[in-house]
């Protein structure tokens, strides 16, 4: 086996496995979002956000200077 | 070339998938937030899966994978690693320099920092370098080669697709579908890469078929030239794309680790085409595919040869998806240029959320005609990318790089309107001068596919505009600093 074997080798196994787990974590992700949209909706049981959750679904700044974005 | 009905049915299935997508997530949209940044909700995975897909397309498979059949590894060690050293800089020092702001894009950057004529500069360069031509044009050029459509039919096709499920679930129906193109890509990849090298009898064989020179990694080109070409991985450092996946992370650390996992993937990525190509060089020399095979279908010719049905269905899916997650995420940043970054502050600034939505999705529809257009009048697509990509890194690295530099979250930074006036002016101007003079009085280099001219005894390409628009730029920026200084 040479090195551009190798190299294929490693390339297979990230873009296959590697894939499909990146894939796997993204659909665990994918369903806590969608609970934690469902739990904000009107009528829902209300929940306390997830640490660093602050900013998910914060508008835009309206009004004052266009130019220069609030800061938080 | 004919395809198995097996095939159809899973490039078909896939591609209703996406506008399903779309369809499912359209009633989600509460605001712009979530439509233009997916709310700032993306977590690592999430990142990954839209960076990756929506960075490389078909421009990669096709283009990469020809480069690759003609000049050989040094693709891989010369034209794409460069890109590894500016994406970690992006990793440790760009993600880390918005946490906690409601910046959206990059014109809102410069705008924070320079002021309204900085905005409208990036805002313009982001735009048209945005703009997904290249991506729609290998769908056409897919359309053709498959299909024997005219090349007017995949372009509409790949683009109003793409339009469709972005215009009603914007970025985060782009995430979504990003994820699924992601997956087919690599896994059609990973299929793929054996299956081409084996074909090839293994690189022993391809060696012996082709000559050592194809496993150089340094290559023949002229240094300079390979040193320009390397230059253009500064583009990374102000990727409207990179940017927008920034600003909707859920936190520095998600934005960091994705670009650092996304490293090792567009690493694999590079090596699957390249090797691809590189195998199929090896079977245009022995006979066994037509030695007149154009360089961008070598990837497609070798695969579509070799694999067997449904495994092909799988990888052409692979491409399409390698398209489609470009051209809807360009869509919609080219979109929010003209809609949030210029006529919102400067025609409308109390525009409401529901309006800026029902504008975007109208901009990314005018966006996706425009781009159809003006890739069925370019005769050479990558030439003209390269002339965009060269105009957004004049006009925006240099008065970007001072802003993450200088931004610090949670203080409003002291504005600099000359020197951003100044710096993207002169960054703009340059490569613009530097192209026409290139495009009036040089020469055409058939064999590096670029113009040339000589001047004082130096052999000047177009690729070398940065070595002149860059320190334009800076030298722009730094008399607009000292001006505002002494007022």
């Amino acid at each position: 086996m040479n090195v551009w074997d190798l190299m294929t080798y490693l390339a297979v196994a990230v873009l296959g496995p590697g894939a499909v787990i990146i894939f796997v974590f993204f659909l665990r992700d994918l369903g806590r979002i969608v609970k934690e949209l469902d739990d904000s909706q009107p009528g829902a049981r209300p929940r306390p956000p997830p640490p660093g959750d602050s900013k998910a679904g914060s508008p835009p700044p309206s009004g004052g200077d266009p130019d220069r974005p609030a800061q938080v | 070339m004919a395809l198995h009905t097996v095939d159809v049915v899973i490039v078909a299935v896939y591609l209703l998938g996406m506008l399903a997508v779309g369809w499912a997530v359209a009633r989600r949209i509460r605001g712009f937030s979530d439509f233009f940044v997916a709310g700032r909700a993306l977590t690592t995975p999430m990142l990954i899966c839209t960076i990756v897909s929506t960075y490389y397309g078909l421009d990669v498979l096709f283009g990469d994978s020809g480069d690759a059949a003609k000049e050989g590894v040094v693709i891989w060690f010369v034209y794409t690693n460069p890109y590894v050293l500016t994406l970690l800089v992006a990793a440790f020092f760009v993600a880390s320099r918005f946490e906690k702001t409601d910046f959206m894009s990059i014109p809102d950057v410069l705008a924070a920092h320079y002021g309204s004529t900085a905005r409208v500069a990036g805002a313009a360069a982001s735009f048209f370098y945005s703009l997904p031509i290249m991506a729609i044009m290998g769908m056409a050029a897919f359309g053709q080669v498959l299909f024997g459509w005219p090349l007017w039919v995949g372009a509409v096709a790949g683009s109003v697709l793409a339009a469709i499920y972005t215009v009603l679930g914007g970025f985060w129906a782009d995430v979504l579908t990003d994820t699924v193109q992601f997956v087919i890509m690599c896994v059609a990849l990973a299929v793929a890469l054996p299956f081409a090298v084996h074909a090839a009898g293994g690189f022993d064989q391809v060696e012996a078929t082709l000559g050592p020179k194809f496993f150089a990694p340094l290559g023949t080109a002229p240094p300079l030239y390979t040193a320009a070409f390397g230059l253009t991985a500064l583009s990374v450092l102000v990727e409207p794309s990179f940017y927008q996946r920034i600003f909707a992370a859920r936190d520095r650390r998600a934005v960091r680790n994705a670009f650092l996992w996304g490293i090792l993937v567009w690493t694999a990525v590079n090596w699957a085409v390249s090797a691809v190509g590189i195998a199929g060089a090896s079977l245009m020399a022995d006979g066994t595919l037509p030695a007149d095979t154009p360089p961008d279908q070598v990837l497609l010719r070798v695969v579509l040869h070799y694999l067997p049905v449904g495994l092909s269905g799988l990888f052409l899916g692979g491409c399409l998806a390698a398209a489609m997650s470009t051209i809807d995420s360009y869509l919609l940043i080219a979109a929010g240029n003209v809609v949030y970054d210029v006529y919102r502050p400067l025609v409308r600034p109390d525009m409401d959320d529901r309006t800026l939505v029902g504008y975007t999705r109208t901009a990314i529809v005018g966006s996706a005609l425009l781009c159809i257009l003006l890739g069925l009048y370019f005769q050479r697509i990558k030439e003209a990318w390269a002339f965009m990509a060269t105009i957004l890194t004049a006009t925006v690295l240099v008065p970007m790089s001072w802003a993450l530099i200088r931004h610090k979250s949670g203080q409003a930074p002291r504005p600099m309107p000359l020197a951003g006036a100044l710096s993207t002016t002169a960054g703009l101007l340059t490569v613009l001068s530097y192209y026409t003079v290139l495009g009036v009085a040089g020469t055409r280099n058939e064999a590096l596919a670029t113009r040339e001219i000589t001047v004082w005894g130096l052999n000047l390409l177009n690729e070398y505009a940065l070595f002149f628009a860059l320190p334009a730029s800076g030298l722009g920026f730094v008399v607009g600093a000292i001006l505002e200084r002494r007022r």
